[in-house]
């Protein structure tokens, strides 16, 4: 497997979470080529990863045995060195084929569909298979998988429990602020600085003297988190009561969760976003448009999403029915967890392409 | 050189050994300002169809291909017609006509595209105007233009979404890559 780091560790994490479901199913020989190994042995926990973690190889660099599956995450680039011994490889008709994928993005877009599945035809005559995550029958599959909840906190405070893991330009403090009432935020230390920095006066401890609901604004106090394994990342979101999640990785775990979450898409063009926002909002309306509180979480997601300030009433009030909002989070987690998944097509995928192989090596014998 | 981003409909590209006419290109934003590029595809050395995906940064090589001025002159099944100023006769095979076919008329003004000296397909102009034959009237009291509904065109019965108030007899102006209403012709 292939991973190309773009900004932060959510490429590394789908990877990850990938990686470590395939070796359930299949204990494959896996390895993952990244280009910030470093960083991201970081997120592996050896109680559970048996992922072996590889820097990127350099152009010259090739294996000394081809793999029998190549898989590009999120369509990053193969080395040079790489992509030429499959070339050879596929001019050599003694030597048996790679497959070699192309992983795409989660998107809910309906397109995918019609693009999932089909073979990309390379100037060189070599083929690659483009394989796109998604939420219909026709998709490859929803990435993740379902988290373990834990049980109900016995909480020290009456503090609302947010996780954030947003873009910077996401408007939280102004959404926080709306709510009137005391918040532990569970943040990255990178963007609990800018936050501070930019609202000094109404964040951190709570004063006895200026009580959150007499000043108007939420009261929050920061809970820095420190990097960490996968699986203490998963055990910290799945102890808040509100997720505000981005990007893929923790997108896909939020859904999953049945946790009250709000979902960032990577900034793109307006309308590339928004088209991305309502083709989900289009799918999750189908099964959670007979709860009341439905059209609020909708208008705020589309919002949220988009990184508009906030029409604060709506977003007050759907906190306010936070056990209203709750439920609908559920039923859309069970209907993420009885959807097709990612892990699974690609281990069909390959138990295909494997078998066709072992049938093509015999008429060679 | 291009990238697929930049193929469009009747462009031929290379794919190994083969020369492929570009039937219809499909572009989709994925994520991370990526993006993808469906292609439906005619080999032109034995005519067979292929539908296929590329990222939309990669890049292909594009044949550029002789073309000729000509106008439809007749079908012989399965083979148009066509002819040049000099009365020169160019056949190209039905299969090939792609969506041409919902706009050849007597007479109509293209190109014929020939690849190694063999005519292999028809390129027509980007705007076409053709009279509605059929469609429903109007919903009386939408004049917005918003609101679409199918009309049949002279003289294929190519079917086109039209907005309502366009009627029978009414000349209207076709995008022939994409199939769709431009605008009404007075």
């Amino acid at each position: 497997m292939f991973c190309q780091v773009i900004d932060h560790l959510g490429d590394i994490g789908v990877c990850l979470r990938l990686a470590r479901s395939l070796k359930a199913l299949a204990d494959w020989d896996l390895r993952i080529f990244c280009n910030q190994a470093d960083k991201a042995r970081l997120l592996i926990d050896p109680q559970v990863d048996r992922v072996e973690w590889h820097a990127w190889p350099t152009d010259e660099a090739c294996f000394e045995h081809v793999p029998e599956v190549i898989l590009c995450a999120f369509g990053c680039d193969l080395p040079l060195g790489v992509r030429r011994q499959l070339e050879l490889q596929d001019k050599n008709l003694a030597l048996p084929k790679t497959l070699w994928v192309h992983l795409d993005y989660l998107t809910a877009e309906p397109w995918v569909e019609d693009f999932h599945g089909l073979s990309s035809y390379k100037p060189d005559g070599l083929i690659q298979q483009f394989y796109f995550p998604g939420f219909g029958e026709k998709t490859g599959g929803l990435p993740g998988d379902p988290p373990a909840l834990l049980p109900p906190s016995q909480a020290e405070t009456s503090a609302l429990r947010v996780f954030a893991y947003v873009y910077k330009h996401a408007p939280l403090m102004s959404w926080l602020h709306a709510l009137s009432l005391p918040i532990d935020l569970l943040t990255t230390e990178d963007l609990a600085n800018d936050w501070q920095t930019e609202m000094p006066a109404t964040c951190g401890t709570p004063t006895s003297s200026e009580p959150a609901d007499e000043l108007g604004i939420a009261r929050i106090q920061f809970k820095t988190l420190a990097p960490c394994t996968q699986t203490a990342w998963d055990h910290t979101m799945m102890s808040c009561e509100l997720l505000f999640v981005r990007g893929e990785d923790s997108w896909v775990q939020a859904m999953r969760s049945g946790i009250p979450w709000l979902w960032q898409p990577y900034p793109q063009e307006l309308e590339t976003m928004r088209a991305k926002i309502q083709s989900l909002l289009n799918i999750m309306s189908e099964q959670l448009r007979v709860y009341q509180h439905w059209p609020l979480w909708r208008d705020a997601q589309l919002a949220w999403g988009l990184g508009e300030e906030l029409d604060s009433k709506g977003f007050a009030d759907l906190c306010r029915e936070l056990g209203s909002w709750q439920k609908m989070a559920q039923a859309w987690a069970a209907y993420c967890n009885r959807l097709p998944r990612l892990d699974q097509g690609l281990c069909h995928m390959i138990d295909k392409h494997r078998s066709a192989l072992n049938a093509y090596n015999e008429r060679l014998c | 050189m291009k990238i697929a981003q930049e193929i469009r409909t009747g462009n031929v590209i290379m794919m190994g050994k083969d020369p492929m006419v570009v039937l219809r290109a499909e572009y989709n934003k994925s994520g991370r300002n990526a993006a993808v590029v469906k292609m439906k595809l005619k080999n032109l050395l034995n005519n067979s169809g292929t539908e296929t995906v590329f990222k939309a940064d990669e890049k292909m090589e594009v044949l550029v291909l002789e073309k000729k001025e000509v106008t439809y002159s007749y079908f012989a099944d399965p083979m148009y017609v066509f002819m040049d100023a000099e009365y020169n006769q160019f056949e190209v095979e039905a299969d090939s006509m792609g969506d041409a076919l919902n706009y050849l008329d007597d007479a109509m003004p293209c190109e014929v595209i020939f690849y190694n000296g063999r005519a292999i397909s028809v390129e027509l102009p980007t705007g076409l105007v053709r009279e509605v034959e059929y469609t429903e009237p109007a919903v009386r009291g939408d004049t917005s233009g918003k609101v679409m509904k199918p009309a049949r065109v002279k003289p294929t019965g190519f079917e086109v979404q039209v907005p309502a108030f366009v009627e029978i007899g009414d000349k209207i102006e076709i995008d022939t890559r994409t199939g769709e209403y431009r605008n009404r012709v007075k």
